[in-house]
Order: C-alpha cells, then structure tokens, then sequence
C-alpha cells in the first residue's frame, strides 16, 4: 500500500506539463534511434546529456527523458528488424528470426502490432517488478560498506566479461582498457596527476560524453562505410497493423513468461536486452512450439523476444537505481550524467530522492502507453524515416555527435580524444572485442578505486577487510563462479542460447548488411 | 595473426602504464594503498589477459581492401580536419564541408552531398546555437562583419 501511495505522487511528477513533454520526446527519439539501424540508446543518451545540460533540465526530467529514449528504442528496433531484415540495435536480432518471414508473406502488419503489444505488455509489467524488487534490495544494500562495494564493482566486472561478447578474455581485456582510461587524470584519494602527460584538459579525466560517442558512434561510422551493400527494399505496404484475437490468446502466456525472463536477465549485470531476447526465443521455442514453426513467421517468435527486451530494461534500472553499479553500457552513461548533476545513486536513493524514483516509475508506464500509439497506429509514419538514404544519415549523425561532444566543453582537444577513442573502437569491434565493458569500466573505474582504498584506510591497511564480512564473501563466491563458468563451460552461458547473440553486445548496433 | 599482434600490443601498453604509474609522485600524507598501487593493478590485469589471448589467439579478422583503408583514413582526416576548421573557419562552413565530405564516402553525388551539407549546417545551427543555447562558433572569418 506504501508502494502504492508513493505511486501515486510519482504520478503528480511525471504529469506536470513538462515531464510529459519529455517523456513524449524521450519515447519518440527513441523510437527513431531504436529504428535506424548503426543508432543505438547508448549514443543518443550520450548525444543528449549536454543539452540536457544546457537547458538546465532538472534531475528528474533529465532521467525520464534518457529512461524513454531507452525504452522507447526497444520498441523502434523491432521495426526495421521485421521490414527490412535488418535489427535496428542488436536485441531485436531474434525478433528478425520470425518477423522478417511473416512480412516476407505478406503479414508485416500483424508482424508489428504483435511486436508493439509484446513490447508493451513486456515494458509495463516489468515497471511492476522495478517497484516491488528495487526497494527491496535498497534495504538490503544500506548493509554494504566500502569493502563491500569493492568486491561487487569487481563482480560487475566479471560478469559482464563474460557476458558480453564471445570470448572471456576478450571481455577482461576491454574491461582492462577501460580501467586504464579510467585511471588518467587526478587521483581520487591524494589529488595527484595521473597520465596526465602534463596536458591540463586531461586532469578532469577523460570526458565520458567523448568517450561514448567516439567508441559507440566514430566507431560506428567507420564500421559502416565497410559495409557498401544496404539491407533489402523497405516494404513500406504493410497493411492493417493489427492482430486476430486468436493470435493475440495463443500468444499471451508466450509474453508473459518471456516479460518475466527478461526483467530478471535485465537485473544482472551485463546480461542485458540482447541475451534476454534470445533466452525467451529458445525457451518458447522449446515450450510451445510442437509444430515447428518458429522461424517461419509464427507470431509467438514476435511475441517472445519483444516482451523480453523491453522488460530487461526496467531489470536494467534496478542495480543503477539502488545501487549505484550500473550493469550495462547504457546505464553506466545514465549513471555518469547523474553523477555529473551531483547525485549519487545508492540504497538511500529511493528515500532521499522519493520525486525521482516514483516519478520515473509513473513516466515509464505513460511512455509505455505513448509507445503503443505511436507503434501500433502511427507506424507507418516511421517506416518513412528508414527510407532517408545512408548518405544523408550517416553524416547526420557524426556532426550531431561532434556538436555534443564540443558543446560539453567548448574544446577542440575533446573533439580530437573522441576521435581517437572512435579509431579504437573500431580496432576493437573488428578484433571482436565487446566495447560495453570499456564504457562500464570508464565510469566505474574511480569508485572501484574510491572503495577500495576507503575500506584499507578504515581498516589501517588490513587487506583482510575486503573478505571480512559474510556480504563480501558471498560476493567473492559469485566473482569465483563468473570466472570460472565461462572457462569451464568455453561458452557465454546465456547467449549460447543462439549462435547469432555471440560476439554482439548489447550496445553494439549490428552491422547493416546480415 | 591479428588477435596475436593486439595482444603484443597490448602488453606494450600495460607495460609502459605500469612504468608510469611507478612514477607517480605520491603525496605526503597518503592511503596505505595510495595513488600508484591500484594503475600498477591494472596494468598487471591488461598484461595478464593479454597474455592468455596470445597464447591462445580467438579469431581472425577479416581486414578491409585497400581501397576502403583508404576512404576509412580519409573519412579519419575528415574528423580530425572538421575539429581544426570549427574554429577559424565557424561551424557553419566546417560543417557544410565535413558533411559533404562524409557524404560523399557513402555514395552520394557531389552536388546534393553539399547542398545537403549546407542545408544541415544551417539546420543545426539554428537548432543548437538559437533554440537549444549551445555554443557554437560562429568562426574567426565571419567574426570582423557581424
């Protein structure tokens, strides 16, 4: 009932004009972002946080701008997955599987309304799980010390080495770069310069809005102009976006237990909406398919990877919000924006910020709701976006995302370590080198040292802190098997599920042309 | 082959950071750990999975043409030209010239790939300079007639 009353007064939040206007804009950019293949939330967060900056935004409207962008993208990928073959970010590869064939047969219309209603059934009841599961483990996380954040910023880690990408090792080495990354500028205990080189703009560290733009959208310019040939002709007749009744019954349980799967994927660190996807796909699969049609253009295959990869990101907002120990590239630029505004996310987060959280919460079921009109009956407005020629689109994006990066600090020296973080992010995409860990470790980096070096002092130097209370050793316990799983087992565990979700993590946009 | 190379490089690198970070000057009054133990951490950490990736390389990489190197190498001189030319020459012009020189790369035809430009530049100037309050420079060319 608590939970309850405090809904309610979210809803106060999130229904003043000018949330409302930013929860419409989050939602329908990211629909668009999630759409246009090369695009993904990560870049148009990281795109976004100067303006938000600029326009002086406060806190809570800056969240719910960025929550729908991210949201509203799970929806927007499915529709290029399904009319052009091409997913537009890499969780709604799966949903290529059955939805690109049912348009193939001429049923791309109840191939998109399955998608939305699957997407809007996954995204709303995840909110249910984000409101009982976050307080809840924020008053189980007020127990964590230093040593403790420690031990689970290592595990944050490890897990998402192993999850993103399809090697190990090629995960702990993009968490190592970002580590390194993270260590150039002052020294967060003594104040000292590190790596500094001597160059001033370098003492605050690198930027992270320069950094994300250059790995994740640089990068992605000099990866497409790779690939010359373009996806298949856009089918812009789609017919009645609408499904029978039959279609939408056989489907119910299919989206629900997949809404479950993917919140609870959502919530592990690293996991996110990529493996959520394709771990409801198999699983229905698995269940309910007797006759052997998915892949054939069944319904449910819409059905089950939609609900999954939106209700992954209401599992994704959990450790981000209680903890403080964002699990994803994207929540970790989330995290960094807020940080920026001075606010530190943590077990009191909820209490202390009671406007932000609730209001969040509100805003994401009226962006949800947003999202099923602007996908069900406006869809065939956005198919006219995917028909904007690459020529014009890609450069569109590089001098939108070298506006943002200049604007952050008026300087050409950002500008030139966006572009060199840029070239490294497509040595690494091409090395299959998963760039999410990178970002996640730039922006964890510093509280990983913060801690660490916070519970040495508190203990005189005593490295036994860091295994001195049962809540570390349990940590440590999970740090051990996330090491030791992918070694044994050779394999990502989640995205074996499907040989296409190896070697893509969740923010990396798919190439244009598979 | 190339998996072996990233990996020599690699631990150049966590070599070189280590060599660094051992010269960190440390303050008086410290943490037992200090500021240069954890980079020295880091650095062991890169070299250590750098190793394991030498010594068992994962993939190989399918590098591009020759010709594409070359428009790739063109489109990097593009960026780092654009982050050179916003300020003398304002934002509206490098842009114009940036997007026409992307575009271009990606097959459009010259004329409309600078028309277009021309047409963004303007665009988004308004949008972020007038509407949105960022700065944008207006270039030290134009600075004398307005």
């Amino acid at each position: 009932m608590e939970a309850f009353a405090a809904l309610l007064g979210g809803f106060e939040t999130a229904l003043t004009v000018q949330n409302l206007i930013f929860v419409f804009v989050g939602v329908l950019l990211g629909t668009l972002i999630g759409m246009l293949p090369g695009i993904g939330p990560i870049n148009g967060i990281a795109i976004l946080i100067p303006i938000t900056f600029a326009l002086d935004l406060n806190p809570t409207t800056m969240l719910i701008l960025f929550a729908g962008i991210y949201y509203g993208s799970q929806y927007g990928n499915s529709i290029s997955a399904i009319l052009l073959n091409v997913p537009g970010t890499a969780s709604s590869v799966a949903t290529t599987l059955d939805g690109y064939e049912m348009a193939k047969r001429g049923r791309a219309g109840p191939a998109l309304a399955m998608s939305a209603i699957a997407s809007f059934i996954g995204g709303t009841l995840s909110i249910f799980g984000l409101v009982f599961l976050a307080p809840a483990l924020a008053q189980f996380a007020i127990r964590f010390g230093p040593a403790e954040y420690f031990v689970l910023i290592v595990f944050t880690f490890t897990t998402i080495s192993a999850l993103t990408g399809k090697y190990f090792v090629k995960g702990l080495i993009a968490t190592g770069i970002g580590l390194v990354l993270a260590t150039i500028g002052l020294d967060p205990g003594t104040g000292v310069p590190r790596f500094t080189f001597g160059q001033l703009p370098l003492y605050d560290g690198i930027d992270f809005v320069s950094a994300t733009i250059g790995l994740f959208a640089v990068a992605e310019v000099f990866q497409l102009l790779e690939q010359s040939r373009i996806g298949g002709e856009v089918r812009t007749k789609i017919g009645r976006a609408m499904v029978s009744v039959k279609e939408f019954w056989e489907s119910f349980w299919v989206m629900i237990r997949s809404a479950l799967t993917g919140f609870l994927v959502g919530t592990l660190p690293g996991a996110g909406a990529t493996i959520a996807s394709f771990l409801a796909y198999s699983n229905e699969q698995r269940w309910v398919d007797k006759e052997g049609s998915f892949g054939q253009g069944d319904v449910r295959g819409v059905a089950a990877p939609e609900a999954a990869n939106n209700a992954s990101v209401s599992g994704a907002m959990i450790p981000l919000l209680t903890l403080g120990v964002p699990g994803s590239g994207t929540t970790a630029v989330m995290l960094a924006a807020l940080l920026a505004l001075n606010l530190n996310p943590g077990p009191l987060f909820i209490q202390q910020q009671p406007d932000l959280f609730w209001g969040l919460i509100a805003s994401m079921y009226i962006g949800n709701v947003m999202l099923l009109v602007l996908n069900l009956p406006l869809v065939g407005l956005f198919i006219r976006v995917l028909l904007i020629p690459r020529w014009v689109l890609v450069p569109s994006v590089a001098v939108i995302g070298y506006v943002a990066v200049f604007s952050v600090n008026s300087s050409v020296f950002d500008l030139m370590v966006m572009t060199a973080l840029g070239v490294l992010g497509y040595l690494l995409r091409k090395l299959n080198i998963p760039v999410a860990p990178v970002i996640l470790a730039l922006v964890l980096g510093p509280m990983m040292e913060t801690n660490l070096r916070r519970a040495l002092s508190l203990a005189q130097g005593d490295a036994m802190v860091l295994v001195g209370s049962p809540i570390t050793i349990v940590l440590w316990i999970m740090v051990a098997a996330s090491v030791i799983l992918p070694i044994v087992t050779r394999k990502n565990p989640l995205a074996s599920a499907s040989p296409a979700a190896e070697s893509r993590d969740e923010e990396d946009a798919p190439p244009l042309n598979d | 082959m190339s998996d072996r190379i990233a990996s020599l490089l690699l631990i150049a690198v966590g070599a070189v950071f280590i060599y660094l970070a051992t010269q960190i000057q440390t303050a008086f009054f410290s943490d037992p750990l200090g500021a240069r133990w954890v980079p020295i951490f880091i650095g062991i950490f890169l070299i250590g999975s750098s190793v394991a990736l030498f010594v068992q390389p994962r993939s190989t990489v399918a590098w591009p043409p020759r010709e594409t190197l070359l428009r790739l190498v063109l489109t990097l001189a593009g960026f780092i030209a654009y982050g050179f030319l916003l300020n003398p020459l304002g934002f509206i012009v490098a842009t114009t010239i940036a997007f026409a020189l992307f575009a271009l790369q990606f097959g459009g035809k010259p004329i409309r790939a600078v028309l277009a430009g021309a047409i963004f530049a303007v665009a988004a100037y308004l949008l972020f300079s007038t509407a949105l309050d960022l700065y944008l420079p207006t270039g030290a060319l134009f600075e004398r007639w307005f």
